[in-house]
């Protein structure tokens, strides 16, 4: 099963020895060794937090390892440093597009080293290289001068995968290159690699759609929970022994059991609910219901999540237990009941520099007058009382957050909107780089809030995450709600189905 | 395997804990017990009593606008205008005392009149509007500034007939001065105000992660409000007590000292990325510059140089915050 390392004659493209990078409170790599060689395109597969986007990020050069190195054609990183910035393209998973400039400049910023001219920029030669290569990955229909902000998120992914060709590297890293691409896109941004491939250039590929590990790599290297587990080349590789090695258990036991706590009550009804991106969307979340919103990036579904909670303008109706009701804010939202946990966690959940007693109480201290002096006994047995049930593991209460691992982080930010008692929970990505063991006991934890009479959102870019844990997922295509599927109907297919527009 | 991995990021930390320990001894706090150790070596006059009443007494503005300034740090911002705010209330007051306000009201008016102006200028166009602050205080310093000049017609304006004013700038209770005084009082209310009042936390809060904050139900523009509101309140605190020291207003006074200020609250490690700093630090970075200065007085060096050192020594002190940040 594991590929015979034999030809040392011919040395590999990357050799990568015994890597390990820690990250404040957790281990992020735990010792990886493999292989890469020429001329073969390489999956990396694991679940979110399992460690494939730091090992990419490794392999780019972009972060230094803590331990271990990788070897570039036998070369040590400190050798091939400069020849590796050379040779290197990488699509992040991370949009990285300087959004106030053209779609032409964004994709010659690669190249502008090999032009010509030091000095002077040849417009013409960049709008040549920019057209070339989007007329590859099959993009026509666009004006190279069009800032890119204004652009959809596929026509974004397919300019920094455009952008990362321009450069000529011998070595491809794409991590989550394919998210937001449709059916037809992706098919063409495969051949193409193919073609590169025949080429004798490197790939690595990372994908959260299992089927396009089986259908494009040579190899797949499996990650979980920052460890090695296996190699499977072509042959041996299916869709359920990928899974079966990435999660490492029976899936049954990683979610919680779908009790049926909901109850027929309408808690939240939008109609003719229309923000930012979503159009139009009417339906209704009954009360005791975790309700998944599905969808690509870019679908608007966390935007549905944003504009009920107040954060950004919103048209048409909001009705709450039958009364109508518009949020201008969050604070507006709070005061009936709603609480949010935002996707990004870094940079709209945690006061990095806080504790992390203090940033559980953030929201309970919002609700009393702003002169009032805090109630530190208060918080205090408050907080140890929380900490305790959902298991945060911190050595005090006064750890600042920043030191502890994603999921205790996730677990504060979470302690934070439930001490205020929430009616209604919306998350965003709730176990977005976490890990196994973090996320089973988020899950559980919001099935016990449902059977208090919680009502639950989720929006969420991971599938198996969204079957596992929902009553009903509603899927977004485009701003707009394409489909209700009910817990009989549903799986990852149909999800996929309706989320690409069907 | 495992424990080998679990060792060395342990010894790691050791290694790093080592380090970090080492870098805060070299914080601000040692670096002013040596100066005081090196100017007091150079002029035994240095250590005496009445000499340090005059040093702190040469302080009071800078440190009672310093406090309000480490709470605009810490809530991710800059004030400017605290400069010429200071100016304007100073000539508020006497002006009000010119037509006939009693004293005492006239002092009242200013505190009151300046505190609703910084909210609704700098407050409002940098918390409601979410401006930048840096644009809007250099807009109202300039606005401030120039209506000083207006208003006075460039001229110095007396206020040597002032008994209370006079009292609060130049008065003592005992051997202590007043603005002493009430700059130790305002010191510790803005202490206990930071660490024990939930307004106090939002200030961190806002600062740290304003995103965050929102999202919690913290008020946000509610609390930069108040906090460009105390900046221009403690600028006018600082002013009424300079117009009581020289006995008059002139419209330059006060021009420049924003940045003083401002060196002391990032000498005090007050960063400028907001989220973090304490008004203690930010005390021990004004008695830095005050015993700076007053140390070089003392040894003769003449002003403009102490301006050259002053400089220096605050790029040395943001170098060594820089290293300290890279340590974590």
């Amino acid at each position: 099963m594991t590929i015979a390392l034999t030809k040392t004659d011919t040395p590999f493209a990357l050799e990568i020895k015994n890597i390990s990078k820690f990250f404040p409170g957790v281990v992020a790599l735990n010792q990886i060794s493999m292989n890469i060689e020429w001329g073969t395109i390489h999956g990396i597969a694991g679940e979110n937090g399992s460690g494939k986007s730091t090992l990419l990020r490794i392999i780019s050069g972009m972060e230094k390892p803590d331990q271990g190195e990788v070897l570039y054609n036998s070369l040590s990183a400190k050798e091939s440093h400069k020849l590796l910035q050379k040779d290197v393209a990488m699509v992040t998973q991370e949009p990285s597009l300087v959004n106030s400039l053209s779609v032409a400049e964004n994709i010659s910023i690669g190249r502008r080293s090999q032009n010509e001219s030091r000095w002077l920029v040849n417009w013409k030669k960049h709008m040549q290289i920019a057209s070339d290569y989007l007329e590859k990955l099959g993009v026509t229909d666009i004006d190279l001068k069009c800032k890119v902000e204004h652009l959809s998120p596929d026509k974004q992914q397919l300019i920094l995968i455009a952008r990362a060709l321009a450069s000529n590297p011998k070595i491809l890293l794409l991590d989550e290159a394919t998210s937001s691409l449709s059916e037809d896109q992706t098919l063409t941004l495969f051949s193409v690699l193919e073609e590169l491939k025949a080429d004798g250039l490197c790939i690595i590929f990372i994908s959260h759609r299992l089927k396009e590990y089986t259908r494009l790599c040579d190899y797949v290297t499996i990650l979980r929970d920052s460890n090695y587990i296996r190699d499977l080349n072509h042959e041996d590789m299916t869709e359920d022994f990928i899974v079966t090695s990435m999660v490492g258990r029976e899936l049954k036991d990683y979610y919680p059991e779908k009790e049926a706590t909901q109850t027929e009550e309408e808690a939240i009804a939008f109609r003719d609910f229309s923000c930012r991106q979503v159009k139009n969307v009417s339906f209704s979340v009954k009360k005791g219901e975790i309700f998944v919103l599905a969808g690509l990036d870019g679908c608007g579904r966390s935007e549905l999540l944003k504009g009920l909670f107040g954060v950004i303008p919103t048209k048409g109706f909001l009705e709450v237990y039958g009364e109508n009701m518009k949020f201008r804010n969050p604070r507006e939202a709070m005061d009936k009941g709603f609480s949010y946990i935002p996707g990004e966690r870094k940079s709209e959940g945690i006061i990095a520099e806080m504790s992390i007693m203090e940033n559980a109480m953030l929201s309970y201290r919002s609700q009393k007058p702003f002169w009032k002096w805090i109630e530190r006994k208060f918080e205090k047995e408050k907080f140890l009382e929380m900490k305790e049930s959902m298991q945060i593991k911190a050595p005090s209460i006064h750890t600042l957050i920043k030191t502890l691992s994603g999921g205790n982080q996730q677990k504060v930010v979470l302690a934070r909107a439930l001490a205020l008692k929430p009616k209604f929970l919306l998350l965003e990505e709730p176990t977005r780089g976490i890990d196994v063991g973090a996320k089973a006991e988020i899950y559980k934890l919001l099935r016990e809030l449902t059977k208090q009479g919680v009502t639950v959102m989720i929006s969420t870019s991971e599938l198996p995450e969204a079957i596992g844990i929902a009553d009903r997922i509603g899927v977004m295509f485009r701003g707009s709600l394409q489909k209700i599927l009910h817990e009989d109907e549903m799986s990852e297919e149909k999800v996929m189905h309706y989320a690409t527009g069907n | 395997m495992e424990n080998v991995v679990v060792k060395n990021q342990l010894q790691q930390k050791e290694n790093n804990q080592v380090k970090k320990n080492l870098l805060k001894l070299v914080g601000i706090g040692p670096l002013l017990i040596l100066l005081c150790a090196i100017m007091s070596l150079l002029n035994p006059a240095f250590l005496t009593f009445s000499n340090w009443i005059n040093l702190l007494n040469s302080i009071s503005a800078i440190w009672i606008m310093a406090m309000a300034m480490t709470l605009v740090l810490i809530s991710g911002g800059f004030d400017l205008s605290v400069g010429a705010s200071l100016a304007f209330s100073g000539l508020v007051l006497v002006k009000l005392v010119y037509v006939g306000v009693p004293e005492l009201l006239a002092i009242a008016i200013t505190l009151l009149v300046v505190l609703i102006i910084g909210m609704m200028t700098n407050g409002f166009f940098i918390g409601k509007l979410g401006l930048n602050f840096f644009v809007v205080t250099l807009g109202t310093m300039s606005l401030f500034r120039g209506t000083v000049y207006v208003w006075t017609d460039g001229q110095t304006q007396y206020a040597d007939t002032l008994p209370i004013v006079s009292f609060l700038g130049n008065g003592s209770i005992g051997t202590i001065p007043v603005s002493i005084i009430i700059m130790f009082v305002i010191f510790l209310i803005t202490h206990l105000f930071l660490k024990y009042t939930q307004f106090g936390r939002g200030i961190y809060v806002v600062g740290g992660n304003s995103t965050a904050a929102k999202l919690s139900g913290i008020k946000v523009p509610l609390i930069l409000i108040g906090v460009y509101g105390m900046s221009a309140l403690y600028a006018s605190i600082a002013g009424i007590i300079e117009t009581g020291k020289l006995a008059s207003v002139s419209p330059t006074i006060g021009s420049g000292l924003e940045l003083l200020v401002a060196a002391a609250v990032l000498l005090g490690g007050t960063s400028f990325k907001g989220g973090e700093g304490t008004v203690i630090g930010t005390t021990l970075g004004v008695l830095f510059i005050g015993v700076l200065q007053n140390g070089l007085s003392l040894s003769g060096i003449s002003s403009y140089w102490q301006e050259v050192i002053t400089g220096g020594i605050l790029i040395f002190a943001i170098l060594l915050n820089y290293f300290k940040a890279k340590q974590t």
